[in-house]
C-alpha cells in the first residue's frame, strides 16, 4: 500500500491542540503562516447541544453521571482519560505513573480545574534554592512579559497580593468566596496559613466580544459553551480561523512520526487516519511537537531513521525520561458548623474553588522538598451518583448508630449536606531520570 | 415493548402504585438566558455515540426477573419512605436505575441477587410468605437485623446480607436524590444560570459568619462584568 501524501507545504504543522498546540495556532495563525493542526481526536465544539453536558440533570442518564465510561464521571468533557480505547498503555513493573490522555479537539483543557498559577522567580532557579534537579536556562524575567499577554489573552481571575514566588499578574477580578470558603480563610487564619482568592481561567468579566462571562454553574469540567473557560478550541483554534488565519485541521489523525530529509532535517509528519485506518504524509518547513509530554515523546522516539538512530532529537537519550507530573494528596473534613445548610440559594460559583492556599512552608525545617498548595472544595453542589453514599457516616461523631433506614435517612441526607469540605495539595515532584 | 415501561408496569403491578405520587413539579425550572444555547438533545446527553449504543445494548438486556424487580420496588420504599410533596423512589424511578447500573457495574450482581434470595429465604422461614408479600412490619423485622453493622470491620468482610441492605440503602438513597424529585427534596437551587455575588447576608448571620471589607473590595462588581477589563500597566483592573 501506498502512504499517501499531500502535495501541499505547510509553514508550520502543529501536532496537537490542546494548551500547546492551541497557543502555537493562534500564535502563528495570527502572524500569517499557513497551519495545519493535527490533532488524534475528533472535533469539538462546546457549543455543540449535541455533545455538551453542560447544564444536564443526573436524571437525564440511567446511570445518574457515575464515571463507568468516563473516569471522572459521566458529564466531564474529556473524550479519553487514563484508558484510552485502543491505545494500550503499560506501565514498569512496580511503578505507577498514569497519563491522562484526552482524545479531542482542544485536549485536555476541555475538562482540566483551570488552576492558573504562574511559576515564580524561585521555580526557574530551584536548583540554587535547595540544590536539587536543575535550573531553567531561562528565568522569570524572561518570561514574565509572556505571562502577562497571556492573562489578557486568555482572561484569569485573581489578585495581585506581592507575594514573591507567586508573582503579580493581569487579573479579573475574583468572585466572592462561598459559605465553606469563609470557614476555611477562618480556620486558615487562626493556623498562620496564607489563603488568597484563587487564580483561574474563568471569565468573571468580559474580556472581548467573542467570548461570554461566567453565569456561575460551577462546571468548568464540562467545558463551557459560553467560551467563558479557557479551552484551547474554543479560545484559540476558532478565533484563529475567525480573524482570518489559515487553519487547516486535521481530526481523527494520530501522528505516527515526523519525516526528515537526507540531512536529517523534519520535513513534515506522517500519521494514521483513524477512519480508514490508513497512512498519511503532510509536508511542511516546520513541525511542532505538542501532543503532550508523552506522546510528544512517543512521536520523537518513533522518528527513527539513518539520520536519528535513537530517535529525533535523543542523541542525549534523555527522550522519554525525567517524565512527572504534578504530585499530591487530599483530605476531607466534617465542618459542624456547616450542617443543616439553608438551601434557600445557588452557590455553584465557578468550577473549582475561590479561594487557595499558596506553599507556605520553610523547607529547612521540613523533611521534603519544595511544596504543597492547598485547593479547597465544598458546598452545596449538584447531586450525582455517590451522592448520599453512607449518607449517616457523620453519626459516629455525635454517638449515633449509623446505617438504619427510614425517615430517619432523608434528614440525615439534608442535615450533612454541604458539610464536608476537602482540601487538596498539589505540589512539584522533582524530575528523576526513571 | 419499550424496557423502561415495562419495568414501571412490573413496579406498579406489585402494589406499590398505592405510594405513588403523580404530577411532581421541582422548583426552580432552568430560566431563560440569552447566552446560553439549546441544551435540548435529551437524546444524546452529551453522549459520544458509542457511549450511546453502550446504553442501548444494556437497555436490551435485563437483570432482575419480575420478581425481583418488584422486591426491590418494595424494599426500596421500606428503606426510604415516600413523603409529600417529593414522593419516594417510585417516583424516583429507583427500581429501573439499580435494574440498570447493576448491569452497568457487574461487580454488584454476587451482592444484588444473593441479597434478595436471603430476603425471600429469611421471610419464607420466619413469616411463611415471600418477602414482597410480608406485612410492612414483618419486611421491617427483618431489615432491623441487617441495617447496622460495626464500622470497625470493613464491609466485605460482613455477612451478605449485611453487605447487600448496605449496597441497597446507597443505591436507593442515591437513585432518589439524583432524581428531579429527590433533587426538589433536597433543595438544591444550582445547574442554572445566575450571578454569583456571595453568601446571603441572612445565611452568614445563621453561621456566624461576616465577609472581610478588604477581600470583598478586590471581588468582582458584578453590576461591571459586561464592560470589557482594560487594566494599568502595573496591572489594576480599571474599568
Amino acid at each position: 500500500m501506498q502512504i499517501k501524501e499531500s502535495s501541499e507545504v505547510y509553514d508550520v504543522i502543529i501536532v496537537g491542540s490542546g494548551a500547546g498546540g492551541g497557543m502555537a495556532t493562534k500564535q502563528l495563525a495570527d502572524a500569517g503562516f499557513n497551519v495545519a493542526v493535527v490533532e488524534a481526536g475528533p472535533f469539538f465544539d462546546p457549543a455543540d447541544p449535541k455533545t455538551m453536558t453542560q447544564l444536564k440533570w443526573p436524571y437525564e442518564s440511567p446511570r445518574r453521571g457515575a464515571g463507568t465510561d468516563r473516569a471522572f464521571g459521566e458529564w466531564d468533557m474529556s473524550w479519553g482519560d487514563w484508558e484510552v480505547e485502543g491505545e494500550p498503555y503499560t506501565q514498569a513493573e512496580g511503578s505507577d505513573f498514569r497519563w491522562w490522555r484526552a482524545r479531542m479537539l482542544g485536549g485536555r483543557t476541555n475538562h482540566w480545574g483551570r488552576i492558573s498559577l504562574r511559576f515564580g522567580p524561585k521555580d526557574f532557579k530551584h536548583k540554587d534554592v535547595d540544590g536539587l534537579g536543575e535550573n531553567w536556562p531561562i528565568s522569570y524575567d524572561d518570561v514574565k512579559p509572556y505571562y502577562d499577554k497571556v492573562d489578557k489573552l486568555i482572561g484569569v481571575f485573581g489578585t495581585n497580593e506581592g507575594m514573591e514566588n507567586d508573582p503579580d499578574g493581569y487579573f479579573l477580578p475574583p468572585p466572592k468566596p462561598r459559605l465553606h470558603e469563609l470557614f476555611y480563610i477562618q480556620g486558615a487564619k487562626k493556623t498562620g496559613i496564607p489563603v488568597i482568592p484563587s487564580r483561574m481561567s474563568m471569565l468573571t468579566k468580559r474580556i472581548n466580544k467573542d467570548r461570554g462571562v461566567c453565569f456561575y454553574c460551577g462546571q468548568c469540567g464540562r467545558s463551557c459553551s459560553v467560551y467563558a473557560d479557557f479551552s484551547a478550541g474554543s479560545c484559540l483554534i476558532f478565533p484563529a480561523q475567525k480573524s482570518g488565519g489559515k487553519v487547516r485541521i486535521y481530526v481523527n489523525s494520530m501522528v505516527r512520526e515526523v519525516t526528515v530529509n537526507e540531512e536529517g532535517k523534519a520535513t513534515g509528519v506522517s500519521y494514521i487516519n483513524k477512519e480508514d485506518r490508513k497512512e498519511y504524509k503532510l509536508k511542511a518547513k516546520i513541525v511542532v511537537l505538542a501532543a503532550s509530554a508523552c506522546s510528544s515523546a512517543r512521536i520523537l522516539l518513533n522518528s527513527k531513521g539513518k539520520q536519528h538512530p535513537n530517535g529525533l532529537g535523543n542523541s542525549s537519550d534523555v527522550v522519554g525520561k525525567y517524565l512527572h507530573d504534578s504530585t499530591g494528596a487530599s483530605a476531607a473534613g466534617f465542618i459542624p458548623g456547616l450542617m443543616n445548610r439553608d438551601v434557600s440559594y445557588n452557590e455553584d460559583g465557578v468550577g473549582g474553588m475561590h479561594v487557595y492556599s499558596p506553599w507556605w512552608g520553610d523547607n529547612k525545617n521540613l523533611d521534603f522538598p519544595r511544596g504543597y498548595h492547598i485547593e479547597v472544595w465544598g458546598g452545596m453542589g449538584q447531586p450525582n451518583y455517590g451522592f448520599g453514599f453512607n449518607a449517616n457516616a457523620f453519626n459516629e461523631f455525635f454517638n449515633l448508630p449509623v446505617g438504619g433506614y427510614g425517615d430517619s435517612l432523608r434528614d440525615d441526607v439534608k442535615k450533612y449536606y454541604g458539610s464536608v469540605i476537602g482540601f487538596g495539595g498539589r505540589g512539584e515532584s522533582i524530575a528523576r531520570k526513571r | 415493548m419499550d424496557r423502561r415501561k415495562s419495568i414501571q408496569t412490573i413496579i406498579l403491578g406489585a402494589g406499590a402504585s398505592a405510594l405513588a405520587f403523580h404530577g411532581c413539579k421541582t422548583e426552580g425550572d432552568n430560566k431563560a438566558n440569552g447566552e446560553i444555547p439549546a441544551t435540548g438533545d435529551t437524546k444524546y446527553f452529551g453522549r459520544t455515540p458509542e457511549e450511546l449504543e453502550r446504553i442501548e445494548k444494556l437497555n436490551a438486556e435485563q437483570l432482575f426477573n419480575e420478581h425481583e424487580l418488584e422486591t426491590i420496588a418494595v424494599l426500596s420504599t421500606v428503606i426510604l419512605p415516600p413523603k409529600e410533596p417529593n414522593g419516594g423512589p417510585i417516583e424516583a424511578e429507583v427500581p429501573e436505575f439499580i435494574e440498570f447500573v447493576g448491569k452497568d457495574m457487574p461487580e454488584m450482581q454476587p451482592t444484588l441477587l444473593g441479597g434478595l434470595m436471603w430476603l425471600d429465604h429469611k421471610s419464607n422461614t420466619e413469616f411463611g410468605t415471600e418477602f414482597k408479600s410480608a406485612t410492612l412490619e414483618q419486611q421491617k423485622q427483618i431489615c432491623d437485623e441487617i441495617c447496622w453493622h460495626d464500622p470497625e470491620t470493613p464491609l466485605e468482610e460482613q455477612p451478605l446480607e449485611i453487605q447487600f441492605f448496605a449496597s441497597m440503602r446507597n443505591l436507593v438513597v442515591t437513585g432518589y436524590y439524583t432524581s428531579k424529585v429527590g433533587i426538589a427534596d433536597l433543595g438544591y437551587k444550582g445547574n442554572q444560570p445566575n450571578v454569583w455575588d456571595g453568601v446571603p447576608q441572612e445565611v452568614l448571620d445563621k453561621h456566624g459568619m461576616a465577609y472581610d471589607p478588604d477581600w470583598i473590595a478586590k471581588c468582582v462588581d458584578q453590576s461591571k462584568r459586561n464592560e470589557i477589563a482594560e487594566w494599568d500597566e502595573k496591572g489594576n483592573l480599571i474599568t
